[in-house]
């Protein structure tokens, strides 16, 4: 049990096979380790979307085992959320509230009283919307809605943060100051985060370990450097094709 | 032509929607069924109505009356049958006519109507049966004043036309035992046919808002944030009941006081001669308190309740499982349509009111009134216990069953309906 709760997240033979028939993930072993920021890549398809929805409780897994700082997620699904939050991909928010009230909504489900107030203070600040936050959604950008998503997970600071491509739609300024806000809720407050992404120049810069995700299975995982000499890459795009190479 | 082409991908996206086509082999199924369950039940209480005896108290024993009595015996195909009293014939006919004992009196004076008191028994919520029996009545009244002047014609050999007395039909119904006038009891049968089908309507819209909102927040793209929060999905799923029963509560709301506004003033005139009403007048909610009593007109309000909870967390089952509006919006036809087809069929099939039936109302929750209002009046109350425990368990079941969805993969993948796989599966 120690050292399962090692571990921000850990799966073992983690197996997600779909009413249809199809494979999500098979026998994934992942770990990705406390304080850490964790980059998930591979093509569409490959699962990052199905793991990370698993590990948020969003969808159960059909074998295997899923653990979040040591509570197994599928047996304890209410505690599991307590310790991380979760921003899917393309997030959205509803269309007839404010910004403001969405912000104040997403985290009333988590704060009361003061610590509400302080999450919510935040989240405006991460936002930087500015008059904009007392506007209906229904007007905002998709750039805006993701920031505005993004902005109350971030508040919320859990334990682990679950982002699905959380700069994917994002103009280039905008995808630059969600990384910086990443990296710095990372290092200020020790948040761990499992992230997915199709930009390897983006998982390069955010993350400390990667792991490559191809038809369900992971290939490899380890810390980028290490990575490329293993494999022996000049970055992470030419690891990612080396190792897939290796399989067909 | 621009036109063509937007025509086209507007008929191709309901046509291409699964729901779409699902919904129409439903409704066509659903209410051909119905129909067809209606039908059977309307025809053969109608038969059963068109060949009933009818039982005859005559206290006039003058040759006359007699006499009078024969023609209209033998016009109506034998069908009059001669009882010692009102209590008698009551316990073996629907149908009790008497003949009063200044009959013969009357019939010879010229300036006096022929007045005949007429009892009908009863014990349906049909309004196809009451109505052929209160017709019935109309048809035998036609008949006596035929056949008084067909008796007097011969006797006094004239022509039968111009012989024109008039026989004034007073109608006592006896409604589950209890007894009633006709006008009190078409407001109770008006009330019987409306309640239901208002509650029906009114789970119809609600199902119909719970599974467009729920269907919108998916498609907003805030859902799975949500179910990713640490709270439990049984609290989503109430809150979403709640809101929905808010919604079609202000509707509602808004709706009923102008019924009740309507009910307030609703009299109803019944000529008892002709060219000269009596200015007897029915009000509704006399009615309701002395007739059928306040019990079930609770019972009516709860019903709106259970049923606001039981199509609410079925609307947002159906809300969860579907991948966006549309497909729910396909959907919200069918949902509203099966709460009418129910609320109006099991008063029209003209089943009995019994523990079956009970259990049917308590399932499908709109019947409830009915039960509720029948059982007032015959004075129990077992019917209507079974039909509420149902109505109960039947809300919970589906509350469970939305509270089950929300914990499953289906709330976040969506119900797929793929032409593919069904050709797959062939």
């Amino acid at each position: 049990m120690s050292d399962i709760s090692e571990y921000a997240v850990l799966t073992k033979n983690l197996t997600k096979i779909y009413s249809s028939g199809s494979i999500g993930v098979k026998s994934l072993n992942l770990s990705v380790k406390s304080g850490e920021i964790y980059g998930l890549i591979g093509p569409n398809g490959s699962g990052k979307t199905t793991t990370l929805r698993i590990i948020a409780t969003l969808l159960k897994p059909t074998n295997g085992e899923v653990y979040v700082y040591g509570v197994d997620v599928v047996k304890n699904p209410l505690e599991a959320r307590k310790l991380m939050n979760y921003l899917p991909e393309e997030a959205g928010a509803y269309r007839d509230l404010t910004g403001l009230d969405f912000i104040k909504f997403m985290l009333s489900l988590r704060f009361t009283g003061r610590r509400l107030e302080e999450a919510i203070g935040e989240a405006i600040e991460i936002a930087d919307l500015g008059g904009d936050l007392k506007k209906p959604i229904r007007g905002y950008s998709k750039g805006m809605k993701r920031i505005l998503a993004l902005s109350t997970v971030l508040a919320s600071r859990p334990k682990l943060l679950v982002l699905d491509e959380p700069t994917i739609g994002l103009d280039v300024e905008r995808s630059i100051y969600v990384r910086n806000i990443i990296r710095r809720y990372n290092r200020e407050y020790g948040i761990t985060v499992l992230l997915s992404s199709h930009n390897m120049l983006e998982v390069e810069y955010l993350c400390n370990r990667v792991g490559i995700l191809y038809r369900g299975s992971l290939l490899i995982e380890g810390a980028i450097e290490e990575l490329k000499n293993r494999v022996g890459g000049v970055n992470l795009e030419e690891v990612f094709l080396k190792v897939k190479g290796e399989v067909h | 032509m621009t036109l063509t082409p937007l025509l086209i991908r507007e008929v191709k996206a309901f046509i291409k929607n699964p729901a779409f086509i699902l919904s129409i082999v439903f409704i066509i199924g659903f209410y051909g069924i119905l129909g067809r369950l209606m039908s059977t039940g309307i025809q053969t209480a109608v038969e059963q109505t068109l060949n009933m005896q009818i039982g005859v108290v005559l206290y006039d024993s003058s040759d006359f009356a007699v006499r009078v009595l024969s023609v209209a015996n033998k016009t109506s195909g034998g069908r009059l049958q001669l009882v010692p009293s009102l209590e008698a014939g009551l316990s073996i006919y629907d149908i009790v006519v008497v003949i009063p004992s200044d009959f013969t009196i009357r019939v010879m004076e010229l300036d006096k109507p022929i007045n005949i008191e007429s009892y009908i028994k009863i014990n349906t919520i049909s309004p196809v049966v009451s109505g052929a029996k209160t017709n019935i009545i109309t048809v035998i009244s036609d008949l006596i004043r035929k056949s008084i002047s067909y008796v007097i014609a011969i006797e006094r050999n004239i022509d039968p036309s111009l012989i024109n007395k008039h026989v004034l039909m007073n109608t006592t119904l006896q409604v589950y035992g209890k007894i009633m006038k006709l006008e009190e009891y078409s407001t109770i049968s008006f009330l019987m046919g409306f309640v239901p089908m208002m509650i029906a309507i009114i789970m119809g819209i609600n199902a119909a808002y719970a599974s467009q909102f729920t269907a919108t927040e998916k498609v907003e793209k805030a859902f799975e944030m949500l179910l990713a929060q640490p709270i439990p999905r049984r609290n989503i799923v109430f809150a979403k009941i709640i809101g929905s029963i808010i919604a079609s509560l202000l509707m509602g709301i808004a709706y009923f006081t102008g019924m009740f506004l309507i009910l307030l003033s609703a009299t109803t005139s019944t000529p008892n001669t002709i060219g000269n009403t009596t200015g007897l007048s029915v009000n509704i909610i006399e009615i309701v308190s002395g007739k059928i009593g306040f019990n079930a007109l609770l019972v009516s309000i709860a019903t709106i309740i259970l049923g606001l909870i039981y199509s609410g967390a079925l609307g947002i089952t159906i809300g969860s499982i579907v991948s966006d509006e549309r497909i729910a919006g396909a959907l919200t036809a069918p949902i509203i349509f099966t709460f009418i087809g129910i609320g109006y069929a099991l008063i029209f099939i003209g089943l009995p009111v019994n523990i079956i039936t009970g259990v049917i109302a308590g399932i499908t929750i709109a019947p409830l009134p009915v039960i509720a209002l029948v059982s007032t009046m015959i004075g129990d109350f077992t019917v209507l216990t079974t039909s509420l425990l149902f109505a109960v368990l039947s809300t919970i079941v589906v509350m469970g069953i939305a509270i089950h969805i929300y914990n499953r993969d289906i709330v976040v993948l969506g119900l797929r309906i793929s032409r593919f796989k069904l050709k797959e599966r062939k």
